[in-house]
Formats: C-alpha cells, sequence, structure tokens
C-alpha cells in the first residue's frame, strides 16, 4: 500500500515538475520588440504550434508551448519572454478566463495566407503594412488587378489594400507632381494595364477593382485598408454609374451629376459624403477629417487618439483588433487621415476616435462572411508624411502602439470562431 | 427746326439705348463668367447663349459657350457650335483642333481624326499648325498619333529637328525612353552643340530617380556607342549616365577614352577621380588617380594625383579593417594600408617642403603606427616634416609625436613636450589643448602615478562637449571604482602602459600576478580583460578563451557580456569555427538579454545562419 502510495505520489510530482512548458510572450511596457512578437506568434502558427491570443492579459500576451527552437528564435530576434511551468501556465489561464476579468483566450489556429494589394510600381514610402510584415518577418505575396479580377485572391486568408486611389485619380497628386517622373510613369503603367484587361479608363478598371474585393468580402475574405484605400474604396463602389475624374485622369470632364448619382447603398463603411470634384485639391471627399489642407494648423505633440474598450468575451473581435499595451497613441496623418463620423454608416463599429472631436481613426465592419478594417492615417511613425521621404525604419519603433494596430488584424483571421456568447 | 431737334433727341435716344444694351451684354458676360467659375455650368450656358446670339462673332463669348458645353460633356451642341464658328474662319487651326476634341470625346474616333487631318492640310508648311493638333491630341492621351503628327511636321516643313523636344518628351510620357533619348540626341546635330549636351543632360538628369529611365536611357546611349565608337558627344553622355546611375568602373573606362581623345592629359581622368572620391567609390578613385599620374606631369595634377591615389589606398584599407569593440578579430587589409604608406612617401619624396608632402608624411606615420605598430618608422617619417610647416600640420605632427612617445613608452618626454606646448602661445584651439592633455594624463597613468593623471583626466571632463571628455572619462572612472586599492591599481596602471607600448609579454607577467596578489580587489575584472586582449595580441589564444571564458561565467561582473561576445568573435574570425562561434552567441543571447551588444550579436547570428543555408546549398 505504501510502495503503491509513493508510485502515485512520485507520477503526481513528475507530472506536474516535467509538465508542457509555456512561452508567455508578455506584449505590455516590458516588451522590448512588440512587432517582432507578432512575426513570432505567426511563425509558431506555420509551424503547427498552437498559439493562445490572451486579450486583454498584460497587454494582449501570446502563449504557446515551450521549444528550444522558438525560445531561440525569441531571443535573436530580440523578444522578451517568460518561461512558464504548466502550474504557473495555469494560474495564467485561470486568470483570463475569470469572469470578473475582462480578458479572454483566443486559440489562433493556422498561420493566414496574406496577400498585398500593391503596383508594380511600388515605392518604400509607399506602405506601413509592407513595413510592418517585413519587420515581423511575416511572409506574404504581392498581387495586383488581374489578380484580383481573376479570383485569385480566393487562396488568401487576408487582403491589404495598401494606400491605393481605388476612384482612378492617381492618389489626386496631380497638381503638385504632374511632371515627376514617378507620376509620369504611375499614369502610364495603370493606362497599359487598363487597356490590356480590356478597360478604356483606368477610373472603370479600379471600380472593377473594387466591386471584386467587395465580392471577396462577401464569401468570407479579410480587408484591411489604411490611409486613401479607405474612403477611394467606398467613393468608387458608390460611383459605380457615373464618372467623377475630370480631364487630366480620363481624358474626359466628370459627370456633372455625379454628386447626385452616387449610390451610397454600395459602401461598406461610409454614406452622404460629398465629393471633392476639384482636380487640384488633395482630396477625394469630405469623408477625410481634417482635411488635408487644415493639417499644418495642429500641433503634433498634442495629438492622439484613443482606442476604446470592448468587452473580451462578450466582443471578441473588437477585442482583438483593439489589443495595445496603450489605449491612448500619438495621431499620424495620411491622405485620409481620419473618418467623419457624421459620415459613418450606423452598423460600423468604432474602435477608435480622437476624444472630443467627431474624427474616426479605426473601423471595422461585417459584410457577407467576411469582414473590413479600415484605419485612417499613412504611417503610424510619421507624423506627416511626404512623397519622397525615406520609409520609416522599424528597428526604430520596435514597440509602436500604432503599428500594433496593423499587425493585430495580421493575426485576427488566424482566430478560431467561438460561438457568440449570450 | 422741328426736324433737326427731332432729329438731335433720337440720335440722343438711340445712344442711351446702345449704351444700355452693352451694359447689359456686359453684365451678362460677367455673370456668365462668374457662374462657369462656380462651376454652374448649366445656367452659364444660358447667359452664353444669349451673349452668342447678340454677337456671333465675338470669340469670347464662342470660348465661354464651347467651354461650358465641354464642361457638361454635351459634345454634339459643342460640335455644332465650333462648325459655325469655321464657317466664319474657316482657316483657323484651333478650332479645328477644337472640333476634334469635341468629336473624340463623343466617341466620334475616325471623324476626330479627320478633321485633325483637314487642320493639317489648311497649311502644311506652318510649324505651328502641327504643335497645336498634337497637343490636342495629347490632352486626349493619345500620345502616339501626337507623335505622328509632329514628325510628319518636321519631314514636311524639312525641319528635321523642329520639334525634337516635345516628341522626347511624348515618349517619356510613354516611358519610351530609348526613343525620347534619340530624339533629344537629333539636337547634337547642330553646329553649336555644347549647349545641346548641356540641355540633353538637364532632360536626363530630370529622371534620375527612375531606375526604368536610367537603364533605358544605358542602353541606348551603349548601342549608339557600340555603332559609333568615336562619337565625342554620345561618350560623354554615356559617362554622365554612368555618373547617375553610380556606376563608377563603366564611368571610369569612358573617362579614359575621353581622356585619350581629347588629350586631355589626365585633366578629364582628374575630374572624374575627384568625384569618385567624394562619392567614396574609392578603388575606382584609386585606379583613375593613378592612371591620372602616369598620364600627366603638369604641377597643378600630378601631385593632387598622387596624393588622390595614396588617399583612396587609406580609405580602403581602414574601410576594411575595422575592428571597434569586437578585437582580435582578423585584419586582411594590412597590404592595402602598405601600398598607401608607400604612395604617400612617393608623394613626400617627389615634391619636398610642400602641404601635399607633410600631409602625405603625417598621413603615412599614423598608418604605420596605429596598423603596423611600427613606431620607429612613424617616429622616423615624422622627422622628414619641413620647417615651415602650416599651423594644422604643426599642430598634428605634435600630436602624433605624443602619440608615438606613448606608445614608445617614453613617458617622461611626453609630459615634457605636452606641457610645452600648453605654455606656448601660439596654442589656443581646445580640440588640440584637450588632446595633449589627455596624452598627458595617460602617461603619468602608465607610470603609475594615477593621483597626477586624476587631476588632468577631471580638468579635461570638466568640459562636456570636449571630443576627449568620454576618454578622460573612462580613466576616471577606473581610478575613483579602484581608490581603495591603490597597489592594484597602480599595477594596472603600469601594466596597461606596457601592453599598448609593444611590451605585451610583460604586461601579461604583471596582469596575471595582479590576479594572484589582489584576488579581492575591483580592478581584477579590468585587469583580466585587459589580459585576454593581450594574450590575443600576441596570438595565444587559447589562453585568450579561457580568461574570457572566466570573465564571462561571472555573472555578477561588469566585462561578462563583452567577454562572452568576444568568445564568440575570437572563434568566427580567429578559429574560422561558425558552429561553436554560433554556441557562444547564442548562449550570448541567452543570459544577457539586457546587454548593449545584443544587436552585433543577431547581426552576426544572422550571417552565420545564412552562411551555413548557403553551404547546405
Amino acid at each position: 500500500m505504501k510502495k503503491a502510495l509513493f508510485i502515485w505520489l512520485m507520477l503526481l510530482v513528475s507530472s506536474t515538475a516535467f509538465g508542457q512548458q509555456k512561452i508567455l510572450i508578455y506584449m505590455d511596457l516590458k516588451q522590448t520588440d512588440h512587432l517582432k512578437a507578432y512575426g513570432i506568434a505567426y511563425f509558431a502558427l506555420a509551424h503547427q504550434e498552437e498559439v493562445d491570443w490572451l486579450l486583454n492579459y498584460r497587454g494582449g500576451s501570446f502563449m504557446m508551448n515551450y521549444t528550444d527552437d522558438l525560445a531561440n528564435l525569441c531571443r535573436i530576434r530580440g523578444v522578451a519572454f517568460d518561461v512558464l511551468s504548466s502550474a504557473e501556465a495555469s494560474q495564467v489561464y485561470a486568470t483570463v478566463q475569470d469572469e470578473n476579468n475582462n480578458m479572454d483566450v483566443v486559440r489562433l489556429e493556422k498561420a493566414p495566407k496574406i496577400a498585398v494589394y500593391i503596383p508594380p510600381n511600388y515605392r518604400p514610402w509607399d506602405d506601413a503594412v509592407t513595413l510592418a510584415l517585413n519587420y515581423a518577418d511575416i511572409p506574404y505575396d504581392q498581387v495586383w488587378d488581374e489578380d484580383v479580377l481573376d479570383g485569385k485572391i480566393y487562396k488568401y486568408d487576408w487582403l491589404h489594400l495598401h494606400h491605393e486611389d481605388f476612384t482612378g485619380q492617381y492618389g489626386k497628386f496631380y497638381a503638385t507632381f504632374h511632371n515627376a517622373p514617378w507620376y509620369i510613369e504611375e499614369q502610364s503603367t495603370y493606362e497599359k494595364e487598363a487597356h490590356r484587361l480590356g478597360f478604356k479608363k483606368v477610373s472603370d478598371e479600379k471600380k472593377a477593382v473594387a466591386r471584386a474585393i467587395k465580392k471577396y468580402i462577401a464569401n468570407g475574405g479579410f480587408v484591411f485598408a489604411m490611409c486613401s484605400a479607405t474612403d477611394t474604396f467606398d467613393i468608387a463602389l458608390a460611383a459605380e454609374n457615373t464618372d467623377i475624374c475630370d480631364v487630366m485622369y480620363d481624358g474626359d470632364p466628370p459627370d456633372p451629376d455625379a454628386q447626385e448619382k452616387l449610390d451610397y447603398s454600395k459602401c461598406l463603411a461610409f454614406q452622404n459624403f460629398k465629393l471633392e470634384m476639384n482636380p487640384y485639391r488633395y482630396e477625394f471627399s469630405d469623408i477625410d477629417d481634417p482635411p488635408s489642407d487644415q493639417i499644418q494648423f495642429r500641433d503634433p505633440s498634442t495629438d492622439y487618439f484613443t482606442l476604446f474598450q470592448f468587452s473580451a468575451k462578450y466582443d471578441p473581435v473588437p477585442t482583438m483588433l483593439t489589443q495595445d499595451h496603450v489605449n491612448v497613441i500619438h495621431n499620424f496623418m495620411g491622405q485620409t487621415t481620419s473618418f467623419k463620423k457624421s459620415l459613418i454608416k450606423p452598423n460600423v463599429i468604432i474602435l477608435a476616435q480622437k476624444e472630443g472631436t467627431d474624427e474616426v481613426k479605426y473601423i471595422h465592419g461585417d459584410y457577407g462572411k467576411g469582414t473590413w478594417t479600415f484605419l485612417g492615417g499613412h504611417d503610424p511613425e510619421a507624423y506627416e508624411h511626404a512623397v519622397g521621404d525615406p520609409p520609416t525604419d522599424l528597428s526604430l519603433h520596435k514597440n509602436s502602439p500604432g503599428y500594433r494596430l496593423i499587425l493585430n488584424n495580421v493575426l485576427f483571421p488566424a482566430a478560431e470562431r467561438k460561438p457568440q456568447k449570450t | 427746326m422741328k426736324r433737326r431737334y427731332l432729329l438731335f433727341a433720337l440720335l440722343i435716344l438711340s445712344s442711351g439705348l446702345a449704351h444700355s444694351q452693352t451694359l447689359d451684354e456686359l453684365n451678362k458676360f460677367r455673370i456668365a463668367q462668374a457662374l462657369e467659375g462656380a462651376g454652374e455650368y448649366a445656367r452659364a450656358i444660358d447667359f452664353y447663349q444669349d451673349l452668342h446670339q447678340i454677337s456671333p462673332g465675338n470669340i469670347v463669348y464662342f470660348d465661354g459657350l464651347r467651354r461650358c458645353y465641354m464642361q457638361l460633356k454635351r459634345y454634339d451642341e459643342a460640335v455644332d457650335l465650333i462648325k459655325s464658328r469655321i464657317a466664319i474662319e474657316p482657316s483657323n487651326v484651333v478650332l479645328y483642333g477644337e472640333l476634334g476634341d469635341a468629336l473624340y470625346k463623343a466617341g466620334k474616333v475616325d471623324s476626330a481624326q479627320t478633321v485633325w487631318r483637314d487642320a493639317i492640310s489648311i497649311n502644311k508648311t506652318k510649324p505651328e499648325v502641327y504643335r497645336t493638333i498634337a497637343n490636342f491630341m495629347v490632352e486626349s492621351r493619345l500620345f502616339d498619333q501626337a507623335i505622328d503628327v509632329l514628325k510628319k511636321g518636321e519631314s514636311t516643313t524639312n525641319s528635321p529637328i523642329a520639334f525634337a523636344p516635345e516628341i522626347a518628351r511624348l515618349y517619356a510620357l510613354k516611358t519610351d525612353y530609348r526613343n525620347a533619348l534619340s530624339e533629344l540626341l537629333k539636337l547634337l546635330r547642330v553646329q553649336d552643340h555644347s549647349s545641346a549636351l548641356a540641355y540633353i543632360e538637364s532632360q536626363i538628369g530630370m529622371f534620375s530617380s527612375s531606375k526604368d529611365a536610367m537603364a533605358q536611357f544605358t542602353a541606348e546611349l551603349e548601342k549608339r556607342a557600340d555603332d559609333s565608337p568615336n562619337d565625342v558627344d554620345i561618350k560623354r553622355l554615356l559617362a554622365f549616365v554612368y555618373m547617375e546611375v553610380r556606376d563608377y568602373s563603366s564611368a571610369y573606362k569612358v573617362y579614359k577614352w575621353l581622356d585619350m581623345n581629347s588629350q586631355a592629359r589626365g585633366t578629364e581622368l582628374m575630374a572624374f577621380a575627384n568625384q569618385a572620391y567624394n562619392d567614396e567609390a574609392y578603388e575606382v578613385s584609386a585606379s583613375a588617380y593613378k592612371e591620372v599620374a602616369s598620364l600627366t606631369n603638369q604641377k597643378s595634377v600630378l601631385p593632387a594625383a598622387l596624393t588622390g591615389y595614396a588617399n583612396s589606398l587609406r580609405k580602403i584599407g581602414e574601410s576594411v579593417n575595422k575592428n571597434g569593440d569586437e578585437l582580435c578579430g582578423s585584419a586582411d587589409s594590412l597590404s592595402l594600408l602598405a601600398e598607401s604608406v608607400a604612395a604617400y612617401i612617393d608623394v613626400a619624396k617627389k615634391y619636398p617642403g610642400t602641404d601635399y608632402a607633410n600631409e602625405a608624411i603625417i598621413n603615412a606615420a599614423r598608418i604605420r603606427m596605429n596598423y603596423f605598430d611600427d613606431i620607429k618608422g612613424a617616429r622616423s617619417l615624422l622627422g622628414e616634416l619641413s620647417e615651415n610647416l602650416a599651423q594644422r600640420f604643426i599642430s598634428e605632427g605634435n600630436l602624433l609625436r605624443l602619440e608615438i612617445g606613448l606608445r614608445e613608452g617614453s613617458y617622461d618626454s611626453v609630459i615634457s613636450i605636452g606641457g610645452e606646448l600648453l605654455r606656448s602661445p601660439d596654442v589656443s584651439n581646445q580640440f588640440f589643448i584637450d588632446r595633449v592633455k589627455l596624452d598627458i594624463g595617460l602617461a603619468l597613468f602608465y607610470m603609475g602615478q594615477v593621483d597626477s593623471s586624476a587631476k588632468v583626466f577631471t580638468e579635461i571632463s570638466s568640459n562636456p562637449m570636449s571630443d576627449v571628455a568620454n576618454e578622460a572619462l573612462h580613466y576616471l572612472g577606473i581610478i575613483k571604482d579602484n581608490s581603495s586599492a591603490p597597489d592594484a591599481l597602480r599595477e594596472y596602471a603600469r601594466a596597461t602602459g606596457m601592453v599598448q607600448s609593444g611590451r605585451v609579454p610583460e604586461g601579461i607577467l604583471i596582469l596575471e600576478d595582479i590576479l594572484k596578489k589582489f584576488p579581492g580587489a575591483l580592478v581584477v575584472d579590468n585587469a583580466k580583460l585587459k589580459l585576454a586582449e593581450a594574450y590575443c595580441q600576441i596570438g595565444d589564444l587559447k589562453n585568450s578563451i579561457r580568461v574570457y571564458t572566466e570573465l564571462a561565467s561571472d555573472s555578477t561582473g561588469i566585462f561578462s557580456d563583452i567577454a562572452q561576445f568576444r568568445l564568440g568573435v575570437i572563434y568566427q574570425e580567429r578559429l574560422k569555427d561558425s558552429t561553436k562561434a554560433l554556441e557562444e552567441f547564442e548562449d550570448f543571447l541567452r543570459r544577457f538579454p539586457a546587454s548593449i551588444y545584443q544587436d552585433k550579436v543577431r547581426k552576426r547570428i544572422i550571417g552565420l545562419m545564412n552562411m551555413k543555408k548557403e553551404a547546405a546549398g
């Protein structure tokens, strides 16, 4: 009897002592490299390791099984972590799943396949998302118009829209840059591509691409867009049956009744917006708030926006998208900086806003079986980013809370779909 | 009489009516303009139509009406309007251009082309006709057709380069840069083609940020250079393009040819060499300077070329031979530095007493001392400095003498000469003063007079902006930390002096002694680090590794991280054992997550892993 008891005790001790150890990659202010931490989580998923995203626990930490390779990788990439015994890990889970805590565990199941919609004349300053993906060592494929129109994007779980102008007005850079070699090349490239794909005008082609992407969302795709890709996407959808481009963009004047012919029911996020038809003004519509020509009156040192808090247990999706180690973040400008609140559809979830104003920074919504997320601004670590500026060096911004918002969107499609709590 | 009064009254009345009619028209015109400016084209049309009816010959009313029709895409009405105007002015080419534009936008492409063709036939001999029609085509982005029209214009008017810049621009808009360049090159046919050359270069330069454009320009010029190997202008443009894309090796070949074929005897090549040197293309600049030296004997060029050659070799040698914190890494570049020294000595021999010679002597002495530990050689070179030196050479020469004194171990002489220099009334440059003080402080330290050296270091570090404040603070820190063990500190200071003056084995003995005699002293860690460095210096890697391992394993030591790092470096660079190096670096990451060397270690790990992957194929 004593012998059996002894053996049973030894087994109990050994299972406790030698139970699976865990790596906890904490994401609070103690983390040395938040952005590469997402890369570690992605790496683990890509190597068939399960990753638990501990929403609201120490800034949205990641927990995964300990392996020497993962630990080594963390060290090589400069990501801080703790090694927990199975008992310690159980304690963490208990804390997270406690009903009294606004926390929850989301199991990430597989590494999402990522595509970035990038034009052939892509330049490094163009895109914060590719900067983030490259820095975090998260692989992605590049797609362009033909891939979208041919349906190749259905191979991917997540599509990022770069800072594209879906209205076919070449970013409305005409006034300042129409003689610049890059602008000339861009227009030439886009026109050749449009003609090759059977479209008379670039604007017609871009509208077709926008509709195809909308269909992709409806069929279960996840789409993320920043800066001008946000409002121009919806404007292109609304302007399906009218011409909003002036003669320098498509060779003929715009439809004089273009404003009246907009169909807001086709938009994902916005409604009742007024187009900016002046080709010399660097705006697409009144969605963008503040307008680009008012930015110089802002004081960058006092310009912030606030992330909203959601219930981790009842609203896991917006909670995932707003995981961060701070909830007040430095604002950053862009061609489309923020969205005017009065022009956002009522069914859209507002994730972040500049306090005391109607400037909404970050929004999310469902469409069909998929979802979309829009983030205003061009580069979270460059308050004003002009054409020709060098790309941001993310090794100098390893803990960027703004860039975390982008990377939250990358991992969110990997989440296991739990039944909604009622 | 009555008749006269009646006539007079009628006259007054009619002039009043005429005046009010004119006023009415002016007001309507102003309203029309305001509405058009506000984008209210439909309302503006009503006013313009009225005005046009009143005065159909008025070009301003016609133009306003036409513009508004076009803006509202009422192309058929615009066409009718323009046709009615053409009936009044049948030879106005602009009207035909506008008619073609309206037809094109209305989707009647063939009719538009016909109209534009007809416009040209109105007056085939006038260049403006072609330009006007081409401009309308460009507005509709019909670049190919605009190019055809302009080329036809050149041929019909027998002016082969009349529209070359415009055609080039159109080709550039199509990103067909090869043809754009071909058009521009036609401008070289004119007699005074030096300004044409400058213009072409400026046009090429506008596209220097476009890789595609530069690649096409290069390809086109290379082809033309092959077809016409003796064409100087083409070669000059090719050299320009190579420099724009920073292909210095290719530019060098072209500049050599240019120099030879223009009998420049090195002048062309010298300008290129200077540019390449400034752009840090030192290997190319070295070759170019050497070539210049063989081509010229001009007094104004040759010494500069020889100096440039020596400077380039030095830059290459220094960039390959950076050690920094690594220490004990390998140095494969000494042969280049030796060549550099030889080149400097050559300059000094050929141009004695000149600034070229003095600068060369100082550079050569510095290289001998810093890279070859050849103190004697450095001292003997300094002896060749001329008597009447410019002030900057005096200062540099004196600093170098002090450094030599330190390296030789002639500390008394350093203190004495340094003191004299500080007392000299000619010395006012603060940088120079601080450097001299530092050397004095170091001499005192190496002699074991740590208290006196502390006073000097304190003086220097009182000015935090001084270039040598950090160095002074470093030694001050060692002195203050070890003030409770003065004997150990003195021995350490002496040992450091011996090692730095080349008496490494003696220094090693003293350092080993410190470890035995003063095991508990704070300075022991400093001594161990110096000891490991010294062993490495004499190639005793086994002992170097032993001491670094001891240091690294002491988790409380302040040098454990740098010791661990240097272990990895020795395995990687001296013993070429990448597996062991990787082990040591990974151990570093595990044990020292907050070390300032983390980034360097990660870079080395990634480099080693990439090498492994390449080796595995």
